[in-house]
């Protein structure tokens, strides 16, 4: 068993799932990205899991990432939906080299440098947003 | 052999649709459930099965089950307000048929309604700017600024582009197809011409999606009216008869190489519907496809069978889905242009080019209409095939 994390405050909002994106956030919290995988196989599992569909029941693990991921689609947003976000920004889908898909954004300074399958590297900005970075 | 109808669409109505206020979301439900009876020629007391759907922006007290008692309706016998977002308009059919069809209810109202635009939200931005999940944290793309529908499905068109090096004018092209129908529609929203030229110089709302990709809200209610096929000949108006049904929903493993904005559940949707209707792609003689953004209408070409993969934009330039062309699609001017309202915009208008009633922009061949519906980001889909014969040979 894992220990949950203590109460805590996220950038945005409060979170309400299962225990196990507590432990997500729980590494967060002390800037290390993780993803869930089987707790028998260790095979990686999306974000989107709570479970591996072939040992159900039991609790995921949650390995460490490289960090390396590489850019699967990106966005510009161009309307504004909120004033804590100033257009035109980015909005990116990528894929860690262990396989999870998690949506994020590119540091780029100069948005037409964003190309689909560009190799890219994680980051943890000073109030502890995820973001990805080019190599 | 011949195959006979599952069930069948007798009455088709609606209540004001407008950009402005119409009332509440549960009145405009009543009117469009009234009108759809008038148009089929019965009363309340006729009705023993009753489905709604609403918007996923909207809570379910927006259209309560207390929508029965607000029409006065008693002893119903099949009733059930269905969540499957934007797939809820199709499967409301599904479960219609399948009740008439096993003698569960004997004549089944199904109505949609929505009113997202209010005074405060009275643009589709503000309307539509709820944060849609796609990582599988809760609350994770708030960070990024992901707000609204239109950057997730524009990952995916993004992604589609990239992967068939395909330009994004092909966007364009199937909104002005869409348009083309809609200046055919007295009762499409925008009807003005389009060129490729004003979509290029259209703003972006998220790139590569500019405004004339994304639906147009209204404020609104559709219902029909169905019965089991052996009644139809008793109404007034021609039916529209179902004859396949399917879903597909293929889950986010989240993982990469699952390619779920490429290849959706409509694939799975489609194959059931086909195969339960004894036909294939190949004898859909018309598509009205759900349009949240113009990009389904080239994945919903792919998925359904209709072209090959990274096939539907030269499919679309080439003029095969405007007026006129092989297979006409989205034939009232779709969500893009002619009103959104969350998959009960395509049943309307097959019912319209069912009936023969669709006047300029009546197609040469109705005889098998594909009808979809997608829900989620991609994720939740659903079909129906409709025909104006009772019996498919
Ligand atoms: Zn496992």
């Amino acid at each position: 068993m894992t220990e949950k994390s203590p109460d805590k405050t996220h950038p945005v909002g409060t979170w309400i799932d299962t225990d196990t994106v507590e432990k997500f956030h729980y590494y967060m919290d002390r800037g290390e990205l993780r993803y869930p995988c089987c707790p028998q196989t260790g095979t990686a599992l999306g974000y989107t899991a709570r479970q591996c569909p072939k040992h159900p029941g039991e609790d995921l693990d949650w390995a460490p990432a490289s960090g390396g991921a590489t850019l699967e689609s990106f966005v510009i947003y161009h309307q504004r939906y909120s004033p804590d976000f100033e257009p035109p920004y980015n909005v990116a889908m990528v894929a860690l080299d262990e396989g999870p898909l998690m949506v994020a954004t590119v540091l780029v300074d100069d948005l037409a440098k964003l190309v689909i399958g560009m190799k890219l590297i994680s980051h943890f900005e000073p109030a502890g947003r995820l973001v990805f970075v080019p190599t | 052999m011949s195959k006979q109808a599952i069930g069948s669409v007798v009455g088709l109505g609606f209540s004001e649709i407008s950009r402005g206020p119409i009332g509440s979301t549960r009145d405009a439900a009543s009117a469009a459930v009234n009108a759809a009876l008038a148009d089929a020629g019965r009363s309340l007391s006729d009705v023993d099965g009753l489905l709604l759907a609403r918007s996923p922006a909207k809570p379910s007290a927006e259209l309560p089950l207390k929508l029965q008692n607000d029409l006065g309706l008693h002893n119903l016998r099949l009733y059930a307000s269905v969540e499957a977002e934007g797939a809820s308009a199709i499967q409301m059919i599904q479960q219609a048929a399948m009740a008439l069809h096993h003698g569960m209810a004997e004549m089944v109202v199904c109505v949609f309604a929505d009113t997202p635009l209010q005074p405060a939200t009275a643009t589709g931005a503000a309307a539509y700017n709820r944060v849609m999940p796609l990582t599988g944290i809760p609350q994770w793309e708030v960070q990024y600024g992901m707000f609204g529908a239109a950057g997730p499905y524009a990952l995916a068109a993004q992604r589609y582009l990239s992967t068939y090096n395909a330009k994004p004018e092909y966007f364009g092209e199937f909104a002005i197809s869409n348009r083309t129908w809609a200046g055919l529609n007295p009762d499409a929203f925008l009807r003005k011409p389009l060129t490729i030229e004003e979509y290029t110089a259209s703003r972006f709302v998220v790139e590569p999606f500019h405004v004339l990709d994304c639906a147009y809200p209204v404020n609104g209610a559709v219902a029909i009216v169905m019965v089991a096929p052996d009644r139809a000949p008793d109404f007034a108006q021609p039916a529209a008869f179902v004859h396949g049904m399917g879903q597909g929903h293929l889950g986010q493993p989240g993982l990469r190489g699952a390619d779920r904005e490429l290849r959706t559940g409509g694939q799975l949707a489609g194959e059931g519907a086909y195969k339960m209707a004894g036909i294939t792609a190949q004898d859909v003689t018309m598509c009205q496809f759900y349009d949240a953004f113009s990009y389904l209408g080239l994945v919903s070409l792919e998925d359904y069978g209709l072209v090959g993969r990274g096939e539907a934009g030269p499919y679309i330039a080439d003029g095969n889905t405007r007026p006129g062309g092989a297979l006409p699609v989205n034939t009232g001017g779709g969500h893009l242009s002619g009103y959104y309202l969350q998959g009960v915009t395509p049943i309307a208008e097959a019912i319209i080019q069912l009936r023969g009633q669709a006047d300029a922009r009546q197609v040469p061949n109705n005889d098998i209409a594909l009808v979809t519906g997608s829900g989620g980001r991609l994720d939740y889909h659903a079909a129906v095939i409709l025909s104006p014969m009772g019996a498919l040979s």
